[in-house]
């Protein structure tokens, strides 16, 4: 084999392995979802709504997997909204991790106390799953 | 630095949300970067009765944001896919748009994916 083909064959390899590389790792790892929260809070309350989040929720959040990528408020915020993005493996994980969150006995004793003198949200929060697109850096 | 975020909801025109959403791919994706306009994600609704696209922006401030927008509309070659694209029909319908401060105790770091 002369040098120069044996340099095509190697470039050969290398295109394939580097197909087959990017195959596995895409079935390896498929595109998780993302849920948009949007909770509207009882006027007055958004400050303890943040509160009750920064002090105790994100940290049951991560004890039960649930992994949020950023909280936010609108700065032009007349609706008192409160919103938050959660990235899960996949549906199944989603509905797995919530509902452990949900029976975890120190959010049931938080939210209890949290909201004895009324509820910090008027409503049921919004939720909307999300698929990435293709050529979103976050995937 | 504390930066401003931007929630940007496109409500696509019926039937042409796979042509927004190309346009995003092929096109507008790679002018945003041209500009500095740094989308940390888009997304489309798994359920989307509403036709949606969505993505955040992340800006240095609402200085920065608006002088990137300005810079953008104004690209020659922007001007060009927008006006091709959107010969039949607007591909967008409508566009919702604010901005967002990040809460000060979120792990969000801006192009960190945590997958396992």
């Amino acid at each position: 084999m002369t040098k120069s083909h044996f340099l095509s064959f190697l470039c050969g390899a290398a295109a394939v392995f580097g197909v087959m590389t990017i195959g596995q790792s895409k079935a390896q790892a498929p595109a998780h979802i993302y849920e948009l929260r949007t909770y509207h809070a009882t006027p007055g309350k958004l400050d303890q709504l943040e509160a009750r989040f920064r002090d105790h929720v994100d940290g049951l959040f991560r004890k039960h997997d649930l992994h949020v990528i950023g909280y936010w408020i609108p700065q032009d915020n007349k609706e008192n909204v409160f919103i938050y993005i959660v990235e899960h493996r996949n549906k199944a994980e989603a509905t797995k991790n919530w509902a452990a969150f949900l029976g975890d006995d120190d959010w049931k004793k938080l939210r209890a106390e949290s909201e004895a003198s009324g509820p910090l949200t008027t409503r049921a929060p919004e939720s909307i799953y999300m698929n990435p697109t293709d050529f979103s850096k976050l995937k | 630095m504390n930066h401003v975020y931007e929630m940007r909801m496109y409500h696509a025109a019926p039937g042409k949300l796979d042509a927004l959403i190309s346009r995003f791919a092929l096109h507008t994706n790679a002018l945003f970067a041209r500009y500095h306009l740094k989308p940390i994600a888009y997304w489309v609704p798994r359920e989307n009765s509403q036709n949606l696209l969505l993505y955040i922006l992340e800006h240095d401030s609402i200085e920065e944001a608006e002088k990137n927008w300005a810079d953008f509309r104004n690209d020659a070659e922007w001007q060009k896919v927008k006006a091709e694209t959107d010969a039949d029909t607007p591909l967008a319908a409508s566009i919702v748009r604010y901005f967002m401060d990040k809460v000060d105790f979120s792990n969000f770091e801006s192009g960190v994916s945590c997958k396992p």
